[in-house]
């Protein structure tokens, strides 16, 4: 896991809001907050974790920096370009170079096209290869991820879910691009497997020098793989930290809640540990907490986090926190 | 595969576009367009656009006709209905035709004199000679005879044959099989087959020898059973059409063996070789009929007379109103047919009216109206067919329609209608006036008798029933339905004045003409005493008919239309036929008009035979077993641009000899 | 894949045994006069005819007789000839139109299918281009639009839109005229020079080398056609649009999109063909529903096809007609049907293998 101090992609103030329509004439009454403010940087050759609570808007975060979303408000460089400001074509260009593997491995891939086709579109699409040449690169990508090449005839809905993911992985990497962001790509998918598509991830970054951001759903998924962790809650990042120093030290009340849900090997341990047991449900997302968004489940809210929000601050080198109790 | 869509799709769009601009005229000359007809396209358009389009037709040779229903049957043995009549005019001929509009003179055509005996009962018609049928042969007395042979013994009460069956076997013997085993085996083969052959052979020869032809004479002889007044009127139409008779022994029909007649008897149209097939003597030749779409007619070139002015004639059958409406106005239709109750809207676009005046028999001059407008309206002539009230004198016990069926209030005795006085007050109580205004729009005359204007037997200055509510009660008061001998107004017991009755009237559903006249009768009725009842009940077709049939209605609303232009096709079914048959009327009452019914056909003298009528239209309006409404008059329509019409209401359709475009 | 084909052909049979037998059984609720009332032409004037009707027909013997005598005809005792027997391919006589049934369905059937030819293009293609697009801009001016013509069109009944057409397309500008062609070039078709290859017209005026009759004929068919459009639009408009919606909707477009297709790529070939399962079925039924021949549509613009002349027999209570009509009908249905099953192999893979 070799990190350079290059930064690869830099995310500014990123927010982006999903419109919500109304009645005949559908007009907008409100929007979902998915992503409301989000700054952060990826280095070339790390391993970025992006963990929160399901809709707490890691996907769109994802997306919203692949442009797949328009977003809102915010900054998105990558390699020193601002992708908000590349036209169409120079977009799809772009695209060569940064690829998603995506959460649900079912609804993924188009049900009527075959292997060959799914992995040997994008060669196509950015004319890196032609004719024959398509058939041997996929080849070559479906033994990559351990996939018989044979396979490359069939269609989707006839693998497994751990089979359809590498059939992901394939496609993403059919392009040799630098950067993949990795939407839970475990989270589907068996627990015996699970290890596999990891193991064959961190092949990967290895093999191509790869750069991730790998997103998951609770703590425990992401400390094998990440050389950093951000934690977010309800469209914001309310933790950012090298990983071994998020474990050991959580500053945030939700890192802290969170870790503490995380069950450790030793059962001794584990029943020894304070935990922090949130209370209620994630509010809405179209009509967040004024303040803190994590203060109506904060167990040490005040007064003020109601009145104004944290600022995301580096409290220590590398470690951002957006709290108002924190130091 | 997306390729060939998109491919196909702006082939799609450029071919409409196309089609489109080739709106207004033929794109291109066709070249070859018919070898039967070669001028027929030659020149496409309007010489000068700026003409206005409705002064003018775009083709004057080809003249089309809209109309809805095509025939059943071109065999003019079999053909009975105008639609068919219409076609089997115009390629057929007979040995006599209509003189123009008369309806009652005619004019020699396929024979060019005729002579009668002076009992009346044998007709020596003297053949025309250079006459070719369309397919080429010369025509000849013996295909006259073949013609009305075949006919006869064709029969079937599917036919219009019992017009000539009763001159020739005598009144009452309607068809081939009376003279065979009294008409027990009418429209049926097997039965009639099933007759000793001798018997067969001699019915055939008795057809024979009352039908004989001497082509070395040119001559046909008809004998008649005896004399027959309306006998030159009934072989006037189409039924009287000459076929030629090699051709039609090669295409399938009677071979005219006396030895096998009974094979092609009651043929139904389905089976009939001529059904779709003619050959005829006429103005126009039968080019195709695609049938349920369109029938062609093109000119006989080789007319014994002078060519007709039209080149070709077509039907088109286009079942939807509004259709036919958008040809008439696109100037696509020459003739439209227009359901009465889209009158209105065509009266505005007429320009042109020609009115009837009843006392010169005859249209007046057609005066212009609005010049801009396309259309001629005909109106005022007194029709050829009637709607009558038909009381029930004996009613089905089955019947569902007469409540109770008894004289308590709730319902009537079966033999209701048998009471005269109950008749007659039935018909005081029917309004004339609000049934011709709300059914006719004002256009239609009250019937004082049986037969139609101008026919032997006509009357104008008969008395006749009309809306009366003091005679409908005084009628009602004079009847003595619980039958003990006590008029109702009377019978302490109390009768029909004092129970009161219900019943309920039928109509076909979809027949408001039929409808309206029993609500008016209905309103009138409670009226008087709002004892009386009379529902109307619409029913489908099919039952309809049955209670009819069965006489399971108290009283029918019935139309007759007229078969030849003659007295004797009128009183026939009203007083001894069909409809008296339906009626179930009294006996002694039946034979009284028997009587007189066969007396007055067989007279030959106009004004014996008027007087024989004259006694029958007293008896009938003294008892009368039907009340006669009235007859509709004409309201017609034409493109202004056609001439040349002859409005003959006897005609199926039209004669399109005369007729030519502007 | 041929087993499943074959089995549903043999099944053809029985399907259109047990319609025979729904009509046939409901015409036993008429007694034998109301029937042989059917088959007598309007008002009649003989009491004859009906006897001779019931004695024909046998309408008064066993309902086993008079079905085996429809089914399979009876023989003249006197020429010794079969006359009728459906399964001798002699449907009966068509009272309304004078010609054996068989003739009257062989003769307007491919009127029927030349018109669905040429309709279920502009049908379908328009019909889906609108859903896309109104789809692809969702909530957009276009997909506004859309929705106000989609509810005009449901709403517009075939009878009022198609006459209101010919008012202004026929009877004012007289671009294009109902019927199936004009005199000139019926002539042209009925002379011995032109060949009935395929008994479709447009097809023969083109194997003809006939581009005037050809022209002529679309022009009589246009009106039909925009009439059958316009009204069918509106479904496949709804359809599409929704089902596009949902596809938009799906994950693998959004993995189309991340592999850098175009915005155009993303939705012809990922998003539409996906979105076209349900589109498939509509099209099905569309074909199926012309190919029965269009009622209102066909009687509205004097177009001879099938659907006109069930109108007319149906109107006139020719039930030996209506009765082959519903016969022939029950067969397009089923092989239609079994056609768009295969179609639905061919679009979507998983239902193919399965
Ligand atoms: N296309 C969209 N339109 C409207 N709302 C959306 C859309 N995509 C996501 N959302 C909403 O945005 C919020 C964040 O969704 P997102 O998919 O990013 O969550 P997530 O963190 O990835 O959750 P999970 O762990 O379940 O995948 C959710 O409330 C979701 O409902
Ligand atoms: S700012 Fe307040 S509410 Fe938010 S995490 Fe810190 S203490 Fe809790
Ligand atoms: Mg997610």
């Amino acid at each position: 896991m070799s990190a350079n101090n290059e930064v690869l992609l830099q995310v500014k103030d990123l927010e982006m809001h999903f419109p919500i329509y109304r009645g005949v004439f559908q007009r907008k009454v409100g929007a979902v907050r998915a992503v409301d403010g989000v700054t952060f940087d990826v280095r070339r050759g790390e391993t970025l974790g992006l963990v929160g609570e399901s809709g707490c808007g890691k996907s769109t975060t994802g997306r919203t920096i692949l442009q797949l979303y328009k977003p809102t408000n915010g900054g998105v460089s990558f390699e020193g370009n601002d992708l908000l400001k590349l036209k169409g074509e120079e977009m799809r260009l772009m695209r060569r170079k940064m690829q998603m593997i995506f959460q649900d491995p079912y609804a993924s891939l188009n049900p009527r096209m075959t292997v060959g086709q799914l992995v040997g579109e994008p060669l196509m699409v950015h004319n890196v290869a032609t004719g024959a040449e398509i058939n041997e690169r996929v080849a070559h990508l479906l033994k990559v991820v351990n996939l018989n090449p044979a396979f490359s005839t069939r269609y989707p809905h006839e693998f497994s879910g751990g089979q359809r993911q590498r059939i992901g992985v394939a496609r993403a990497l059919a392009l040799q691009p630098s950067f993949i962001i990795c939407d839970e790509p475990i989270s589907a998918l068996d627990v015996s497997i699970q290890a596999q598509v990891v193991n064959l991830l961190e092949e990967l970054q290895e093999q191509f020098n790869l750069t991730y951001l790998f997103i998951a759903h609770d703590l425990s998924m992401v400390k094998h793989i990440s050389d950093r962790v951000a934690v977010m809650y309800l469209g914001v990042f309310v933790e950012v930290a090298e990983r071994d120093e998020l474990y050991a030290k959580p500053l945030h009340p939700y890192t802290q809640a969170l870790l503490s849900a995380v069950p450790i090997p030793d059962p001794v341990a584990d029943a020894k540990r304070a935990r922090t047991i949130l209370k209620g449900d994630v509010p809405s997302p179209a009509n967040p907490p004024s303040g803190c968004r994590f203060r109506t489940r904060c167990p040490i809210a005040e007064a003020r986090c109601a009145d104004s929000r944290p600022e995301f601050r580096e409290v220590s080198p590398g470690h951002f926190v957006a709290c108002h109790l924190v130091n | 595969m997306r390729k060939i869509f998109t491919i196909l799709s702006l082939l799609i769009v450029a071919s409409m576009v196309l089609a489109a601009c080739g709106g207004a005229a033929p794109v291109e000359d066709p070249a070859d367009p018919a070898p039967a007809d070669p001028a027929a396209p030659a020149d496409p358009a309007p010489a000068d656009p700026a003409a206005p389009e409705a002064m003018g037709s775009s083709d004057p040779t080809t003249f089309t006709i809209a109309t809805f229903g095509g025939p059943e049957t071109l065999d003019p043995a079999l053909a009975y209905e105008t639609a068919g009549g219409e076609i089997i005019q115009n390629v057929y001929e007979t040995l006599v035709f209509y003189d123009g509009i008369h309806t009652d003179k005619f004019v020699p055509m396929l024979a060019e004199s005729w002579e009668v005996s002076d009992d009346g009962s044998v007709y020596t018609f003297n053949i025309r000679s250079g006459v070719t049928f369309h397919e080429g042969q010369d025509m000849t007395a013996s295909d006259v005879a073949y013609s009305f042979q075949r006919g006869l013994l064709f029969g079937g009460h599917a036919s219009p044959q019992w017009l000539l069956a009763e001159p020739f076997f005598g009144v009452g013997n309607d068809d081939i099989t009376c003279i065979v085993d009294g008409c027990a085996s009418a429209d049926d083969r097997e039965a009639l087959s099933a007759n000793d052959p001798a018997t067969l052979v001699a019915a055939c020869e008795t057809v024979k020898s009352a039908i004989v032809a001497d082509d070395a004479a040119g001559t046909v002889t008809m004998t008649l059973a005896s004399s027959w007044g309306p006998f030159i009127a009934t072989i006037a139409q189409s039924w009287g059409s000459v076929l030629d008779q090699d051709w039609a022994i090669a295409q399938g029909a009677w071979d005219g063996s006396c030895d096998t007649w009974q094979n092609y008897y009651a043929e139904p149209s389905e089976s009939d070789p001529l059904t779709t097939v003619m050959n005829g003597t006429g103005p126009f030749v039968f080019d195709h009929y695609t049938n349920g779409e369109e029938l062609v007619l093109t000119r006989n070139d080789n007319y014994w007379q002078a060519p007709a002015a039209l080149e070709r004639v077509v039907w088109k059958y286009v079942d939807e109103w509004g259709t036919r409406f958008a040809m008439a106005q696109a100037g696509d239709a020459d003739f439209f047919s227009v359901p009465p109750e889209n009158r209105s809207q065509v009266d505005a676009l007429s320009g042109e009216l020609c009115e009837f005046d009843l006392a010169a028999n005859a249209y007046k001059e057609c005066v212009v109206t609005d010049d801009a407008q396309p259309f001629r309206l005909y109106k005022g002539r007194p029709g050829i067919a009637r709607t009558d009230m038909f009381f029930v004198f004996d009613i089905n016990p089955v019947s569902n329609y007469v409540g109770s069926g008894q004289l308590d209030g709730n319902g009537i005795p079966l033999d209701f209608f048998s009471d005269v006085h109950i008749r007659k007050a039935f018909a005081s109580c029917f309004d004339w006036d609000v049934y011709i205004s709300d059914v006719f729009d004002g256009e239609a005359v009250q019937s004082p008798v049986i037969p139609l204007a101008g026919m032997p037997g006509y009357q104008a200055d008969m008395p006749v029933y009309s809306y009366d509510p003091a005679v409908c009660e005084a009628e009602f008061k004079l009847a003595d339905v619980d039958k003990d001998g006590i008029p109702a107004g009377e019978d302490p017991e109390g009768d029909v004045w004092t129970t009161g009755f219900r019943l309920q009237a039928l109509y076909n559903q979809g027949n408001t003409t039929r409808q309206v006249v029993s609500e008016i009768l209905a309103g009138n009725l409670a009226q008087v005493n709002d004892l009386f009842n009379v529902e109307t009940v619409g029913l489908p077709w099919p039952t309809f008919l049955r209670t009819l049939r069965n006489a399971e209605g108290p009283y029918f609303v019935s139309g007759w239309q007229e078969d030849i232009h003659d007295a004797h096709n009128w009183y026939q079914p009203y007083v001894v036929g069909t409809y008296a048959g339906r009626q179930r009327m009294d006996a002694d009452l039946k034979a009284q008009f028997q009587d007189l019914v066969n007396r007055g056909v067989a007279e030959s003298d106009p004004d014996a035979r008027a007087a024989i009528y004259a006694e029958l239209n007293q008896l009938f309006y003294d008892q009368v077993p039907t009340a006669l409404l009235a007859v509709a008059t004409s309201h017609g329509y034409e493109q202004r641009w056609v001439t040349g019409r002859t409005l003959n209401p006897i005609f199926s359709g039209d004669y399109y000899y005369t007729i030519s475009k502007k | 894949m041929m087993t499943y084909i074959i089995r549903r052909l043999m099944l053809v049979p029985f399907l259109l045994f047990g319609v025979s037998i729904l009509i046939f059984g409901m015409l036993q609720f008429l007694d034998p006069i109301e029937r042989a009332s059917l088959y007598i032409r309007g008002d009649f004037k003989s009491e004859g005819q009906i006897q001779a009707a019931v004695k024909k027909y046998c309408l008064d013997c066993p309902i086993y007789e008079q079905y085996t005598n429809w089914l399979i005809g009876t023989i003249d005792s006197v020429s010794g000839e079969r006359e009728g027997g459906i399964l001798f391919g002699n449907f009966g006589w068509s009272k309304t139109t004078s010609q054996p049934v068989a003739d009257l369905i062989s003769h307007r059937f491919p009127n029927t299918l030349d018109l669905t030819i040429w309709a279920v293009g502009p049908i379908i293609l328009i019909g889906i281009w609108l859903g896309v697009q109104s789809a692809v801009h969702h909530n957009g001016i276009f997909d506004q639009a859309a929705r106000i013509f989609s509810i005009v069109g449901t709403s517009f009944p075939t009878f009022v839109f198609g006459l209101l057409v010919l008012m202004i397309f026929y009877a004012n500008l007289q671009w294009f005229p109902p019927g199936r062609l004009s005199d000139t070039y019926s002539q042209v078709v009925r002379s011995e020079s032109f060949h009935h290859y395929t008994t479709l017209l447009t097809f023969d005026a083109l194997l003809n080398g006939r581009i005037d009759v050809f022209l002529d004929a679309l022009r009589h068919m246009f009106l039909p056609i925009l009439t059958l459009s316009y009204l069918s639009w509106a479904t496949f408009l709804r359809v599409t649009r929704g089902s596009m919606l949902e596809t938009l909707r799906q994950e693998y477009v959004t993995t189309a999109r991340a592999k850098g297709l175009s915005e155009r790529d993303v939705i012809n070939k990922h998003a539409r063909p996906n979105a076209m399962l349900p589109v498939v079925t509509l099209a099905g039924f569309t074909v199926v529903g012309l190919m029965g021949g269009v009622i209102i549509t066909e009687t509205v613009f004097d177009y001879p096809g099938i659907g006109a002349a069930a109108a007319q027999a149906s109107a006139q209570l020719d039930v030996i007609t209506v009765l082959g009509f519903a016969m022939f009908n029950g067969f397009i249905l089923i092989v239609a049907n079994l056609i768009v099953d295969i179609l639905y192999g061919v679009v979507d893979p998983r239902v193919r293998l399965s």
